[in-house]
């Protein structure tokens, strides 16, 4: 009984630790090979683009004030800032807007918009960029009653825990923004991060995007050291 | 020493829960009703990029693998076209991109259509194995995930962490809800027609991620600690498949397809987006022949 009593505080103590008011899902992803953000290579502030929403012009400028301040600190010289980028490159940051500010695969873009990349590259010198993507998707909410057992059975202890369903509730769409490394010379992705907020977005735009460009520039400075 | 052997066995109990078998759970809600008979004689049909509001790119990437995956098992001579080819015309080709971006205004955010009704009839897939006539042929469904993880990384994008998981056992769980009433308005004729003739298909098969997340609030009661509460939001896998007629504007077939458990589930998505394709497509019968009863 005693033990069946401290797995139940064991299992009690990692329950709540998971406690509070967690409304927010932040998944990052890095590189699969080792090595392949070169810490000498620049790398490009892009403008962010807007999937299912209108961002509006204030929110769109503070985001971008932000960006360049947060990944200035992380990434020192090595960043070039957005507002930089748009003084030396206007008219191809402008072509890469409409092109690629389309709702498929980013990966296929990039292979679509080859020449694009390249061309950014060559005029920016920067070989990497970094994309923020603000929009919606679908969410469903549901209430959960978790009940956790507790059955000693001789040497084993069987701990489980079921769930019932408890029903649905009407939820609104939530917000999503992603943060992702390209490879501007390959065209490809190199790592990423997103996060589903259930909560509104900040209209001042300066509330999100640390999270999300910690997790990359995580990733990203951890294959610097690699090199 | 009683301590220790309770610790092992309880955590060989729970690295035997965790290694078990695990079947690959699927449930999925289609609409054939406009689904012409004369499809599968020689039409050609082009797999478009697939589309996402924001999209995860390490899922996709496994997905974009598999589409690949599938055309290489069902044989490049069927009519198909994906990938690659339809990339090189979008590239070719600025106006496609804006002409798919008009399409997928009306198809990316949820599917009423594709929502649970009590009428619709439920069926269940016969998951018997391949006998020679009939059956599943699981030996080739079983090496898609890696075939399609060894695409995502020959590609050097952002592989898939998810296609290496392999599914641990492939033994198919599938249901099938189709729908008695459902009613699609036409899609931009102009840019379906658009679409069509530079890709020279007769239909075009738009694959959609939902973006969905659940948004939880979960009451944990113990015996003898109160009842709390914690909320948090989970990713799901929603797959959406529409088949448009490139003549007419029409959906002819839709189909969604929802993992249940999602955790485990994305090592399938590579499996999952094979056998989607087969079932929209039903060219050949490279991985036997998939019944419901």
């Amino acid at each position: 009984m005693k033990r069946a009593l401290c797995v139940l505080a064991v299992v009690a103590g990692v329950s709540l630790s998971q406690c509070g008011c967690r409304t927010t899902l932040l998944e990052s992803y890095a590189p699969p090979k080792s090595g392949r953000c070169q810490s000498t290579e620049k790398i490009l502030g892009l403008p962010p683009l807007a999937g299912g929403i209108q961002i509006s012009a204030p929110f769109r400028q503070n985001l971008e004030l932000e960006l360049d301040k947060v990944l200035a600190e992380r990434w020192g010289a090595q960043y070039v800032p957005l507002s930089q980028g748009k003084q030396s490159c206007q008219a191809l940051l402008a072509k890469w807007t409409t092109q690629m500010s389309c709702d498929y695969d980013l990966a296929a873009r990039l292979r679509v918009n080859a020449s694009l990349c390249q061309d950014l590259a060559q005029a920016s010198g920067c070989r990497y960029a970094i994309l923020p993507t603000v929009g919606r998707c679908n969410s469903d909410a549901a209430n959960i009653l978790n009940v956790t057992y507790v059955i000693p059975a001789g040497l084993v202890i069987i701990v489980g825990n079921v769930p019932i369903f408890l029903g649905k509730y009407q939820a609104n769409d939530m917000s999503v923004c992603t943060m992702t490394l390209l490879d501007l010379k390959e065209g490809a992705v190199i790592s990423e991060a997103a996060m589903a907020s259930r909560d509104k977005m900040s209209e001042s735009g300066a509330a999100y995007p640390g999270a999300l460009i910690n997790a990359i520039g995580r990733s990203a400075k951890i294959k610097q050291r690699k090199i | 020493m009683k301590t220790l052997i309770q610790t092992v066995s309880l955590v060989a109990c729970l690295i035997l829960a965790a290694g078990c078998a695990t079947p690959v759970p699927m449930s999925s809600i289609e609409s054939t009703a406009k689904r012409p008979a004369t499809l599968n004689a020689g039409s050609r049909i082009a797999i478009l990029p697939i589309a996402a509001r924001v999209g995860g790119q390490r899922y996709l990437a496994s997905l974009s693998a598999a589409q690949e995956v599938y055309l290489e098992r069902v044989g490049a001579t069927t009519g198909i076209k994906a990938g690659r080819d339809i990339e090189k015309k979008f590239s070719e080709q600025g106006n496609l991109t804006a002409a798919y971006q008009a399409i997928l205004e009306k198809l990316l955010d949820r599917d009423p259509n594709l929502c649970v009704a009590q009428e619709d009839i439920l069926t269940t897939l016969d998951s018997k194995p391949w006998n020679g006539q009939s059956g599943i042929k699981y030996e080739k469904l079983s090496d898609i995930n890696t075939l399609a993880a060894g695409k995502a990384t020959q590609r050097g994008s952002a592989a898939a962490p998810a296609a290496n998981a392999v599914a641990r056992e492939i033994r198919l769980q599938w249901n099938v809800r189709t729908k008695a009433k459902a009613s699609y308005d036409p899609l931009p004729l102009a840019s379906v027609k658009e679409l069509s003739q530079a890709l020279e298909c007769d239909y075009v098969l738009i694959p959609v991620v939902r973006d969905s997340y659940n948004y939880v609030k979960q009451w944990f009661a113990f015996t003898i600690i109160p009842v709390f509460r914690t909320t948090g939001v989970y990713r799901m896998n929603d797959m959406a498949f529409y088949l448009v007629d490139g003549a007419s504007g029409e959906v002819v077939q839709a189909l969604q397809i929802t993992e249940n458990r999602a955790p485990q589930a994305a090592s399938n998505d590579a499996l999952v987006m094979v056998l989607a394709l087969n079932k929209m497509i039903q060219k050949g019968d490279s991985f036997g022949s998939f019944t419901f009863r």
